[in-house]
């Protein structure tokens, strides 16, 4: 072996090592906290929330979440949860790339001023909204009702979606849509035969994001519901008590909360990096 | 990865001619922003049309009024601190009364503290009684959102903590529920451990700081307290200057904290930390009973006050006899306390106010007090029940408690609770123990943007 | 299948000789294409209209009034509220905070999500689980959030106090979220331990987009790797970088969410920023004109720094044409 390549492969074998240190630090940080949330979840938490916690593996059990899975005040606001952010999601985003289409492609006065719009209403905090959100819904009578979380939702998430996938439309080549044209092809014909069948990893990125988001949300959530459309995360936020906090049942339902999330993003994590790929980090 | 052709994105730019018709261009483009314009200006008007800036009408909302024929029920909007009103409490009422529940809701405190103001301010009917405790009862009782009762709809012998927690400016709002005043709880065999009688606690402060510092062996700290927050700092802060004797203002409503009994009460809670450092740095981490009681609890804490509910927190991992309990040692008087009381209120806009009424008085009963007392560890609210023997025998606390309202038992409820006590006082409270203010500096701070809030509030309600 | 002929529309490709008809149709084409386009928007304008219309109007309508004894805004006072909160000692201090907070949230962040993407831009074993983990704090729902950091924070028994008790870094419970400084800077680390997920998953699409030739040629060209950083990557990602820079920026001087969920405003309003200083405002004190009127200082700082993305945007992609 000559001196140049033993050289090379020991940088590379200290960089090699280096680079997997730095990979699993950071994904320490990012995973600890939700894991030792869930070592929480599995032992009794007079075990563990004191000076010299007792981390006994023989003492895991899933008893919190039977408990909550089997209890019809926790399973509502779970079917909730699952109704509004899907509903949401693909709402906000045939909406949305509808509307992204429209101002990417065709380039009508005003189309800034649309893009600017949509923002307009993010930029007011939602703690000064909410009180009007509650009038309107309530006097529509969409309040505390799965409708009225739907239609807000969609209102603050379509404007992220239409953002992100500007950017993507932008990206797309034009002559797959003249030649289609010159075809003879209408315009909505354009959108569903070709635009349609070509943006699938950009339109699923934006339906896992829009479910993100609206999954998660809790402030609104707070606002408009009650007894008949509470949402997971309202639902967990109230485990919190005056006096006494069920830190085992709290971490229970948080870890429940999130592991939907968690496995759409897992199983389209492809699609998501290929999504934003084409669409967000357009230059 | 091949890199994506940056393509033009429009036809036009795809090369074809732009034909410059500007009239034709100028009339479309005038057109869409009229019609946009339009159709924005429309949308607000009819936004607008929702634009019912909430009137001082008395309720407006005319669904679900009751008939005589019809059974009449109500919606209750309660905290989550009791569970006697799920279990069987809500069947009793039903039986006794023969009016329905029809829905009894519970939210954490904080949730509703985002909820009420949205409801009542929205003139909602949707709840009938809801839950309130002294700053609410001050706040929403005042703003009109609460319904005023007589005296004879509260029971005649309320003792004067949960008393004040559903009054205000001598009018009536509510009926408490529970009970809760601050007593001293101790860790009987860390007394014994370091020497001390486990019979005699400490009757002033000066006895505190000496038998806490006795008993200091980190991480076991003689006393802890759950000052982390503005609210705990307050409630630490009020403790301490009602055991000095003083007021946070007086019936005319000028500030009083800063008066030498308020900075003596300060001094000597800063100097818990700063001076005699006998108490748990943690506590300034502490926000509230929920971290206090366990610490107490496992025994690394040897001295707390505490509400009534750190009495069953205990039991959880000690034996009853290790827990003694007294009334809170004063600095220049004997005893004071602070009051934590709750009770339920009628919402001013509900439409079946007499069945929420009724729902009161049984929250006030002895059927609803005992239960409380016996299954939760709290208070009774009526002096009538403070000697039977079963509810002492199960809560020794009642005993102390009796003891405790001889002396004075204040929160200061008011409509600017929050902005001035947890606000402006709390905040000030906490730089002081962190030794950032001098006593005195803090509490002139605090009185000085305190007066004109209490000033503006007190002006525009007419108080005096 | 639907053919919609249009009646110009030529058949075939236009000769010269068509020129002229070209050019009215294609003119035509256009206000088509632009009506078809502004007719796309239509649905998602309505919803979005009938959801924040009446709200940001009201929104700004309570911040120009005041209190009144029914606890509800009825009086006029203007710009009342606005001129009275640069006398209120909370609010600057919230301004501070906030700030404070952005910048501890946005240049660690993005340095972060960067230095995260570049290292999974790699291919090695157990790649695709490392993208799968990354995504945890981004799919960990707000109350989670917090749950979840008090756990951590606790100065009795949370987490971080054992372990640094028991490796003997320190002796004795560090109050976390009630030391005043260390406070904000804690709501700031698990702010961090959120957004860094998505940036990072932003960036490291951007990443996979540069020309492995750029790499290449760099290499060639003898660029050591900080060179190489400089010269090709920055330049290539700049775009997504700056997206990256303004959407975190934007999120961390609305932030409301994390602070609410850990350390409620505390200690002593050690970390209450504006947006949670609205809320407070509002619901706690009963003050909805004044909490109005900070959300839409935050709202018109929102506006800036996004216009000011969108300046930065824009030119370069005219230049561009």
């Amino acid at each position: 072996m000559s001196r140049a390549r033993r050289g090379r492969s020991r940088r590379h074998v200290f960089s090699t090592i280096a680079h997997r240190l730095a990979v699993v630090a950071v994904l320490c940080y990012l995973v600890f906290p939700v894991f030792w949330m869930l070592v929480t979840s599995l032992l009794p938490a007079s075990d563990l929330l004191r000076l010299d916690p007792d981390v006994a593996f023989s003492k895991m059990n899933l008893s919190t979440y039977g408990q909550l899975l089997t209890d019809p005040s926790f399973l509502l606001p779970l079917r909730n949860s699952a109704l509004v952010a899907s509903v949401t999601a693909l709402s906000s985003v045939i909406l949305g790339s509808l509307a992204a289409y429209g101002i990417a492609r065709f380039r009508f006065p005003g189309r800034r001023a649309v893009m600017i719009m949509m923002l307009g209403g993010q930029m007011v905090p939602a703690v000064v909204l909410v009180i009007p959100l509650f009038l309107i819904l309530r006097d529509v009578g969409l309040l505390d009702t799965v409708e009225g979380l739907m239609v807000t939702y969609v209102g603050f998430i379509m404007p992220i979606v239409v953002w992100m996938l500007v950017g993507f439309f932008e990206g797309v080549p034009v002559s797959l849509e003249r030649a289609a044209r010159i075809d003879g092809c209408s315009r909505i014909g354009v959108l569903v035969r070709v635009i349609a069948p070509i943006s699938g990893t950009a339109l699923v990125a934006a339906v896992i994001f829009a479910f993100i988001s609206a999954w998660s949300d809790l402030f609104i959530a707070l606002v408009l519901t009650a007894g008949n459309s509470i949402t997971l995360p309202v639902e967990v936020a109230n485990f919190e008590g005056l006096f006494v906090m069920q830190y085992r049942s709290a971490a229970a339902a948080g870890i429940i909360t999130l592991v939907p999330v968690l496995l759409l993003a897992a199983v389209f994590q492809k699609w998501i990096v290929a999504g934003l790929t084409e669409g967000v980090v357009k230059g | 990865m091949e890199p994506q052709t940056h393509d033009h994105t429009s036809v036009e730019a795809a090369g074809q001619p732009e034909v410059t018709s500007p009239e034709g261009q100028l009339s479309r483009r005038r057109f869409l922003g009229l019609s946009v314009s339009a159709g924005a200006v429309a949308a607000v008007a009819a936004g607008a049309s929702h634009f019912k800036m909430p009137s001082h009408s008395t309720g407006t909302s005319t669904k679900r009024a009751s008939t005589s024929t019809k059974r009449a029920s109500i919606n209750i909007l309660d905290d989550n601190t009791n569970d006697v009103w799920l279990n069987g409490g809500i069947d009793q009422f039903e039986k006794q009364t023969g009016i329905k529940v029809a829905s009894y809701e519970q939210m954490s405190f904080e949730e509703l503290v985002i909820k009420l103001p949205i409801l009542f301010g929205s003139h909602s009917s949707s709840y009938d009684v809801v839950d309130t405790w002294a700053a609410w009862t001050a706040a929403y009782g005042s703003a009109g959102w609460l319904q005023q009762l007589s005296t004879s709809d509260i029971p005649a012998d309320l003792l004067p903590g949960p008393r004040d927690a559903v009054t205000w400016g001598g009018m009536v709002f509510g009926v408490p529920k529970y009970a809760s005043v601050e007593t001293m709880f101790y860790n009987k065999p860390l007394f014994e451990k370091a020497g001390l009688d486990p019979d005699k606690p400490p009757t002033n402060w000066v006895e505190l700081a000496t038998m806490a510092a006795a008993m200091k062996n980190p991480p076991i700290y003689g006393y802890v307290s759950d000052e982390g927050n503005t609210e705990g700092a307050y409630q630490a802060f009020l403790r301490a200057l009602l055991c000095c004797g003083g007021e946070m203002w007086d019936s005319n409503y000028n500030v009083r904290f800063n008066s030498p009994a308020g900075v003596n009460a300060l001094t000597h809670l800063a100097d818990l930390f700063l001076v005699q450092k006998v108490a748990d740095p943690a506590s300034l981490s502490i926000m509230n009973s929920i971290d206090l009681n366990p610490i107490f609890a496992d025994g690394t804490a040897a001295i707390m006050f505490d509400w009534p509910y750190g009495y069953a927190a205990a039991r959880a991992k000690m034996s009853a006899k290790d827990i003694g309990n007294a009334i809170i040692p004063g600095i220049t008087v004997r005893s004071a306390s602070i009051d934590g009381s709750a009770g339920f209120a009628i919402n001013a806009f509900s439409t079946e106010k007499s069945a929420a009424l009724e729902w009161l008085r049984f929250a006030a009963s002895p059927y609803a007090q005992r239960r409380i007392v016996l299954e939760e560890g709290w208070l009774p609210v009526t002096s009538s029940l403070l000697h039977e023997p079963d509810l002492v025998a199960a809560l020794p606390v009642i005993t102390t408690y009796g003891e405790q309202t001889k002396y004075v038992i204040k929160r200061y409820g008011a409509p600017w609770y929050d902005q001035v006590c947890e606000g402006y006082v709390g905040t000030n409270v906490v730089k002081a123990v962190l030794g950032q203010l001098s006593p005195k500096a803090a509490l002139d701070q605090a009185a000085s943007v305190s007066q004109p809030v209490i000033d503006t509030f007190v002006k525009s309600m007419k108080l005096k | 299948m639907s053919f919609q002929a249009e009646p110009e529309f030529p058949a075939a490709r236009p000769t010269d000789a068509d020129r002229p008809r070209a050019n009215v149709s294609a003119a035509r084409r256009r206000r088509l294409d632009q009506w078809f386009g502004a007719g796309l928007t239509v649905p998602a304008l309505l919803v979005i209209t009938s959801v924040f219309a009446f709200p940001v109007c009201y929104a700004v309508w309570l911040s120009l009034h005041s209190n009144s004894v029914e606890g509800l805004p009825t009086q006029f006072v203007g710009f009342g509220n606005y001129v009275a909160l640069f006398h209120d000692g909370v609010f600057i201090g919230s301004v501070g905070r906030t700030l404070y907070f952005t910048v501890v949230t946005v240049i660690p962040g993005i340095a972060l999500a960067l230095g995260l993407a570049m290292l999974l831009n790699r291919q090695f074993r157990g790649r695709a689980v490392a993208c799968v983990l990354m995504l945890v704090p981004w799919a960990t729902p707000e109350v989670s959030t917090g749950i979840t950091w008090h756990l951590i924070y606790n100065p009795a028994y949370g987490i971080l106090n054992v372990v640094l008790l028991k490796l003997g870094i320190v002796n004795h419970n560090i109050s976390w979220t009630g030391t005043q400084n260390l406070a904000l800077n804690c709501v700031a680390f698990a702010q961090l331990w959120a957004l860094i997920p998505f940036m990072a998953l932003v960036l490291l699409a951007a990443l996979q987009r540069v020309p492995l030739s750029l790499y290449r040629a760099a290499r060639v060209d003898g660029a050591g790797s900080l060179s190489r950083f400089r010269h090709v990557i920055l330049p290539t990602i700049r775009y997504p970088l700056v997206f990256a820079f303004l959407v975190q920026t934007m999120w961390s001087l609305r932030v409301f969410g994390v602070i609410y969920v850990i350390t409620s405003g505390g200690p002593a309003n050690g970390t209450t920023t504006l947006n949670y200083y609205a809320f407070e405002q509002s619901f706690e004190y009963l003050n909805f004109g004044t909490g109005s009127s900070i959300a839409i200082v935050v709202a018109v700082a929102t506006l800036f720094t996004t216009l000011g993305y969108l300046v930065l945007m824009i030119q370069p992609r005219s230049k561009a044409k």
